[in-house]
């Protein structure tokens, strides 16, 4: 590989990592409050696609209206998500499994949902940024991807501030290291709930619209949660700063071997590394080992 | 005829891996969204050693079922240790990586393609045979020792290590078990209906299995047995309307988490004790508060 | 010789120690007990003893084995049981099937012919299942047989998960709070129960507890632990005019 597709290949990779990373923090921050992996988080996906592509087709031509109202609609759909799927089971006190058992089965529905409805279909985004490319030297950089790695890493950052700063931020850390017990009943644990739902729903919208915008909407589209569970589990379950950083790696890592050995063998190589790194170093770059308490 | 025959031929198919998620996930409380990689696993295995190499159709199946163990090894030995959604996330990552594997190895497999040409060897009678065996050999060991671990596990792994219980073994056998069952019903798959191609069966396959379960109730192997049977034929009679069936049986099943969460049949189990030869699968009954 | 040999053992959680140099010996048929205020590191020891946690240091020996590194699993065959300060029975598992769950170690069949159900396994099944069942009657639970453990009370349930430890026919047991939550009734019905269970089964028992009453009146040594170091060991009475463990335990709660 020269050297420049190797930088090529690598800004395309940092931009791409940038929405991994965005899903794997969408992942880990229900992990980390309420200690389920939530696959409803792709089928929030999914729906934030195709309300993007709906929204950016028939109603608004703007890149910028239609993103924010997809991101906040994302927030609304994750609360009304856990609202209605997950709220009933966590108030009869259901164990863990049955809450594993709703999300998957949320994303079930979305993908079915959507095939019923409107077939395999490819449903392309409006192309927003004409001149996609930008010249830098002899690279050259798509402006789309530029702007989907200047608004991850904005969000991200939003995150980290809001999750360090704010009161309810603060809150939800607290909450994670266990909102099961007592000693907690004393704050709103709905209240907090609702809150990690509905940042957990914005991440999902502009995952949702960045990967519509990138490939095509189709019902399969929630099945890019892999990827961001995927640095979630690299990067430590339930470190949010290990998943984000998991997830730029991926996606670089990705790129490269893209470019060098082919999109066929990529996965295999990926997920063959990811079973070896479990048996070397299960608690992944950054995290603590969840285990069963006493 | 020829019809109701195919519908049974695929419902017991899909009963079959049914059952391996029911020991898998049922009674032990193991996720895997991987099972479908087992099952294609299998069924290529049988299908490439069949016609590539002229195996015997015994021996191919013999040899799909040995991958079911060697791969079952291979996912189960690093992630059953750890906490139980590295099994769940590994397995996901497996079945797409199986999947890759199948596209890649085009010349071997056929990749997007499929493969197809296999003699139809397995018919109505053979399935059915091997449904019941399954059926009997699960549920034994659901009366004994091995489905009191299971359960126990299922419900308080730290409280059975401590009753002499070696919770990684047992979840070991349990899992190479279930990917046996799947990987033998796959290869089965193979010769019944005569193609296959990677895509068959995605991690949606896998979850749909473990669903059906939930539906039918964790502790109830007759009622999970029903349900798959209930659910597969209604899905090959209503076929144009199988897309919209697994709408409803996604939102079917979130009512029952929610409302009734020891799924439809709870804890009952159809017991052939009258017929006075088989024994009920159960070590006693139960009642309690539900 | 004795029963059980603790050496020193050790850990910490994220920089804290929660047991520092615990050491005790236990003799056979011995009944002792471990007290401290909340956090002392009480429970920890017992999970280092049965194997849950792993040590930082230190050494156990049981009966003359070491099993500082053994599995859990392997130590509880070996012959210490124990039960859980939050009650841990298994739900989906009726009352019978729970002791004979634990009697599992009875079994001598293997999994090939448990699934085909040969004469073997039953004959052990039908063995298995009158032990559990007299286990059952032995402790008053025989009417409870076909319930699920959450359908009883409380004190029920701390009855079960006591017979359920004993199906293991440990030398040991280990128990973790076993009058939490009970009323002072059921708690003079345990220690009669333990008693009972000590003198007819020739076990060695260890008691981890809060209630004074309960230690002061059936142990007959005592450890005391403070932010997991050991600060005082000997009879009840010593113990009780023991000035450090005044100040440190019955000077605050008592």
């Amino acid at each position: 590989m020269n050297l420049n597709i190797f930088f090529q290949q690598l800004i395309n990779g940092i931009s791409l990592g940038g929405v991994y990373a965005l899903m794997a923090v969408g992942f880990g921050i229900i992990f980390n409050v309420l200690k389920f992996s939530n696959f409803s988080h792709g089928g929030v996906v999914a729906i934030c696609a195709y309300l993007g592509y709906f929204l950016a087709t028939r109603v608004a031509g703007s890149l910028w209206i239609t993103l924010l109202a997809t991101t906040l609609l994302g927030g609304v759909v994750g609360v009304l998500v856990e609202k209605l799927v997950f709220r009933p089971i966590r108030i009869k006190g259901r164990p863990l499994t049955y809450f594993f058992v709703n999300s998957i089965t949320v994303a079930m529905l979305v993908q079915q949902f959507f095939s019923a409805l409107w077939g395999y279909d490819y449903y392309p985004y409006p192309e927003f940024i004409k001149k996609t490319a930008l010249h830098i030297g002899r690279l050259v950089v798509s402006k789309t991807y530029l702007m989907m790695l200047f608004i991850s890493a904005l969000v991200l950052l939003g995150l980290t501030l809001f999750l360090r700063k704010t009161k309810q931020g603060i809150a939800i850390r607290a909450a994670s290291s266990d909102i099961w017990t007592p000693s907690l009943m004393g704050i709103n644990t709905d209240f907090i709930i609702s809150i990690t739902f509905f940042i957990a729903g914005v991440l999902a919208g502009i995952t949702g619209y960045f990967l519509g915008m990138t490939y095509t909407v189709t019902p399969f589209i929630g099945s890019f949660i892999l990827k961001g569970i995927i640095a979630a589990i690299v990067g430590g379950m339930g470190s949010l700063t290990g998943g984000g950083i998991a997830g730029v790696l991926l996606g670089v890592v990705e790129s490269l071997l893209i470019a060098e050995l082919g999109a066929a063998v990529t996965p295999i190589v990926i997920y063959a590394g990811i079973i070896i790194l479990l048996l070397v170093r299960p608690q992944g770059i950054a995290g603590k080992l969840y285990t069963i308490k006493a | 005829m020829a019809f109701y025959a195919k519908v049974a031929e695929v419902t017991l198919l899909y009963s079959i891996f049914v059952m391996g998620i029911y020991l898998m996930t049922g009674l032990t409380g193991l996720f895997s969204l991987g099972q479908g990689a087992f099952i294609s696993l299998g069924a290529y295995t049988a299908s490439i050693t069949y016609l590539r190499f002229g195996f015997p159709f015994p021996l191919a199946t013999l040899l799909a079922v040995l991958m079911g163990v060697v791969g079952g090894i291979i996912v189960g030995l690093p992630t059953l240790k750890l906490r139980r959604d590295y099994f769940l996330l590994v397995t996901f990552g497996f079945s797409e990586m199986v999947r890759a594997l199948l596209l890649w190895t085009a010349q071997l497999t056929g990749g997007a393609l499929g493969v197809a040409g296999m003699p139809k060897l397995v018919g109505l009678p053979m399935i059915a045979v091997s449904m019941v065996i399954i059926v009997f050999l699960i549920g034994n060991l659901k009366g004994g020792r091995f489905g009191r671990n299971c359960i126990a596990i299922r419900d308080d792994e730290l409280a059975a290590q401590s009753m002499g219980v070696n919770v990684y073994g047992h979840k070991m056998k349990v899992f190479v078990l279930a990917s046996v069952i799947c990987s033998y019903g796959g290869a089965l798959y193979a010769f019944n209906i005569m193609f296959i191609e990677p895509n068959l069966f995605d991690w949606l396959e896998s979850a749909k299995l473990i669903v059906i379960v939930f539906v039918g109730g964790l502790n109830s192997l007759s009622g999970v047995f029903l349900t798959s049977i209930l659910y597969y034929t209604f899905g090959e009679v209503f076929r144009f309307a199988s897309v919209w069936r697994d709408v409803i049986l996604a939102l079917l099943v979130i009512v029952i988490v929610i409302f009734r969460h020891r799924g439809l049949f709870g804890n009952w189990e159809l017991s052939l004790r009258w017929l006075g030869i088989l024994p009920s699968f159960h070590t006693a009954p139960r009642k309690g508060k539900d | 010789m004795a029963l059980l040999e603790v050496d020193s053992i050790s850990k910490s959680f994220g920089g804290v120690a929660a047991v520092k140099d615990f050491s005790m010996v236990q003799g056979r048929e011995e009944i002792s007990g471990i007290i401290g205020p909340n956090g002392a590191g009480k429970t920890t020891a017992f999970n280092l003893i049965t194997g849950v946690q792993p040590l930082d240091s230190g050494r156990i020996f049981f009966d003359g084995t070491e099993i500082t590194s053994l599995p859990s699993h392997c130590i509880t065959r070996l012959g210490i049981a124990r039960t859980f300060q939050n009650i841990r029975l298994f739900h989906n598992l009726n009352v019978l099937e729970n002791l004979m769950m634990a009697g599992g170690t009875r079994l001598s069949y293997s999994t090939w012919e448990e699934m085909f159900r040969l004469p073997r396994v039953v004959s052990q099944e039908k063995r298995l299942e009158k032990i559990a069942r007299s286990y059952l009657s032995y402790f008053h639970l025989e009417k409870y047989s076909m319930q699920r453990p959450d359908s009883l009370p409380y004190g029920l349930q701390r009855r079960l998960e006591l017979a359920r430890a004993l199906m293991l026919e440990p030398s040991l047991l280990l128990l973790d709070e076993p009058a939490a939550g009970l009323n002072p009734r059921e708690i003079h019905n345990l220690i009669e129960l333990i008693y009972k269970i000590k003198e007819e089964k020739r076990l060695s028992i260890i008691i981890v507890e809060h209630h004074m009453e309960l230690v002061m009146n059936i142990c007959s040594k005592i450890h005391v632990l403070d932010f997991g170091l050991k600060i005082a060991e000997g009879k009840p009475e010593e113990i009780k005019k023991n000035p450090e463990v005044l100040q440190a335990y019955l000077g605050e709660e008592v």
